[in-house]
């Protein structure tokens, strides 16, 4: 989208003022915005100071796809984030600013309103602060907050989109919560594993339901509940060397030294590679190295699971079942 | 009329700009030029002033400059001899850059009237409530926004201290190399031992009150010596017993000054 849904807004605005009354854009109310979730989904967790609206949606999912957020104009969030990918994306490690390589694998944003804190290491207690980081990222947008602000307020459209929504002029308050606030409505709960499980219309075949009974038995400790994440952090026996620290980064407790966050399984067929840093390029090789108990069996939190070949691909196809319906072919 | 004189109020405090010398009943109304402190934070090299970006000799024939240089300070207070407590501020952005920049190393407080203060105390840094700040909060000239460059998204939390410069190891005028001390984590909040003050106040006074750090101080202190030639770099995550170090001895260089 490029700013439409987001022109129409404003738009709407300037038919309803009189010509002259362009001030009265701040006193006019915003419309709710009501999240479309099935009975049995729960309600995201929405901060006091960042009210859903759809003006705010708007606005948010606009500077979402803008890439003058970036230094040289050739990023946006969706850059990384891609919608026919489940907003995550397929390459091992993102390339921000001058083709500068992060050191982390994209994750899916689906259903990300769910999540307690961000990244694999959980630094981000917010999504509201996630919104900061690629700005202040050489390896990202590498443009200083304040200087993305200026493009921002030169812009007629994001100007009024602004003051229509928080009743000001752009600032990193509405820039971080319109962002924040469109990212939480990228909810999803159509996959057949929820036609299956949760509505009761659907059921697996025997060999996704064999994967179910498997999963059950082997992963849910950790991957559970609607997103399939406890929200917590393992050593997993990744990376043997530890070249990424993963939790330890923030918390400074040497026994949080590679451990990474549980990452929610939406989608999960679509969001190859896999792992922290993406260098696993298959379903079937993270089944393997789960299969194993890790590369670094010391330092796991994994016990060697020891998969047949069968477990192995009725696993995958149970995975398959958790794709979002628009994905499904 | 008498009846009306007799029944008049208004401010009746004699110390009050607004005092009503007719009233007769204090309406709760006063108004006072409350003593304004300014305290000044000054940067030296060796006990003279320092300029950003010129080279000075240090203790080992080296020549250092010092580029950037700003530092919280939290939960700044002043005790009197009462024993009761003031709060000057929560928090400060301490700024020696000469640039024109919205943070500085002089404020100015008002404070109580009538009273000797003998210590003044602060935190280097911030404590772990503020350093939990959300700072898209906050106005632009805001000590704690986004905008002064003191804050690690990738953590969500602020940068303690920042100093930044340049060694000329061989003299001769060329920077050989860089050093850097970013440091921050709540756990390396470090509480500034109170500092001696002799502070009077009175109604409409205004009371002078210079803390100066010495650069060397901060790299020669008698229980730590840290060579930024060998130790000159730390991003906390990166070397976080430097971090430390560099924050204990920087909490120990704050002196008085006249």
């Amino acid at each position: 989208m490029k700013k439409a849904t987001l022109f129409f807004f404003v738009a709407l605005v300037f038919v309803l003022c009189k010509r002259g009354e362009v001030a009265n854009i701040e006193k006019r109310e915003n419309i709710e915005y009501i999240f479309n979730l099935p009975e049995w989904a729960p309600i995201p967790n929405i901060p006091d100071d960042n009210e859903m609206t759809q003006e705010k949606v708007a606005l948010g999912k606009a500077l979402f796809n803008d890439k003058i957020l970036s230094r040289n104009f050739d990023l946006s969030c969706a850059s990384c984030h891609l919608e026919n990918l489940a907003f995550a994306q397929n390459i091992s490690l993102p390339k921000g600013d001058e083709v500068k390589v992060g050191f982390r694998n994209s994750p899916s944003l689906i259903n990300i309103a769910y999540q307690n804190n961000f990244f694999k290491d959980g630094g981000v207690r917010s999504l509201e602060l996630q919104v900061l980081v690629p700005f202040e990222t050489h390896f990202e947008f590498n443009l200083p907050i304040v200087r993305a602000l200026e493009r921002i307020k030169n812009d007629t459209i994001y100007n009024q989109a602004f003051k229509l929504v928080f009743g000001k002029e752009p600032d990193v308050f509405g820039l971080t919560r319109a962002i924040a606030a469109y990212q939480r409505t990228l909810i999803d709960f159509s996959t057949k594993y929820d036609l299956v499980v949760f509505e009761k219309s659907d059921s697996f075949n025997q060999m996704e339901l064999a994967g179910f009974e498997l999963f059950k038995a082997n992963c849910i400790s950790c991957h559970q509940g609607v997103n399939f994440s406890d929200q917590q952090f393992y050593n997993i026996g990744f990376d043997a060397n530890e070249t990424d620290l993963g939790r330890f980064r923030i918390t400074r407790n040497a026994e949080d030294k590679g451990k990474f966050k549980t990452l929610n399984l939406r989608n999960v067929a679509l969001t190859s590679p896999y792992m922290h840093n993406g260098s696993l390029s298959t379903l079937e090789e993270v089944l393997e190295f789960y299969s194993k108990g890790g590369d670094a069996p010391t330092k796991s939190a994994l016990k060697p699971m020891n998969f047949t070949e069968f477990e192995k691909t009725s696993l995958k196809a149970f995975l398959s079942t958790l794709t979002s319906s628009q994905y499904v072919n | 009329m008498l009846i009306l004189n007799g029944c008049r109020k208004g401010c009746t405090d004699e110390l009050a700009i607004n005092f009503d010398e007719k009233a007769k009943k204090s309406d709760g109304s006063c108004l006072y030029n409350m003593p304004i402190l300014n305290l000044n934070f000054n940067l030296l090299f060796k006990n003279q002033n320092l300029i950003f970006d010129t080279y000075y000799e240090d203790y080992k024939n080296r020549n250092i400059a010092v580029e950037t240089f700003r530092f919280y300070i939290s939960d700044v207070t002043i005790l009197a001899t009462d024993g009761s407590e003031f709060l000057l501020s929560e928090v400060e952005l301490v700024d020696f850059s000469e640039e024109d920049t919205l943070w500085v190393n002089q404020f100015e407080y008002k404070f109580p009237p009538n009273k000797t203060f003998t210590q003044i105390r602060f935190g280097l840094g911030l404590n772990p409530i503020l350093n939990n700040s959300d700072p898209a909060t906050f106005e632009f000239n805001n000590p704690l926004s986004i905008y002064p460059g003191m804050y690690w998204v990738w953590a969500s939390k602020y940068i303690f201290s920042k100093i930044e410069g340049k060694i000329d190891n061989d003299q001769d005028g060329d920077a050989d190399q860089a050093f850097f001390y970013h440091t921050g984590f709540d756990k390396y909040y470090q509480s500034v031992s109170p500092i001696t003050i002799n502070l009077n106040s009175t109604l409409g006074s205004t009371e002078q009150l210079n803390i100066a750090i010495d650069v060397m101080d901060i790299f020669n202190q008698p229980t730590d010596s840290i060579n930024y030639q060998i130790d000159g770099q730390t991003h906390t995550d990166d070397n976080e017993a430097l971090a430390e170090r560099f924050l204990v001895n920087l909490s120990k260089s704050f002196k008085k000054s006249n």
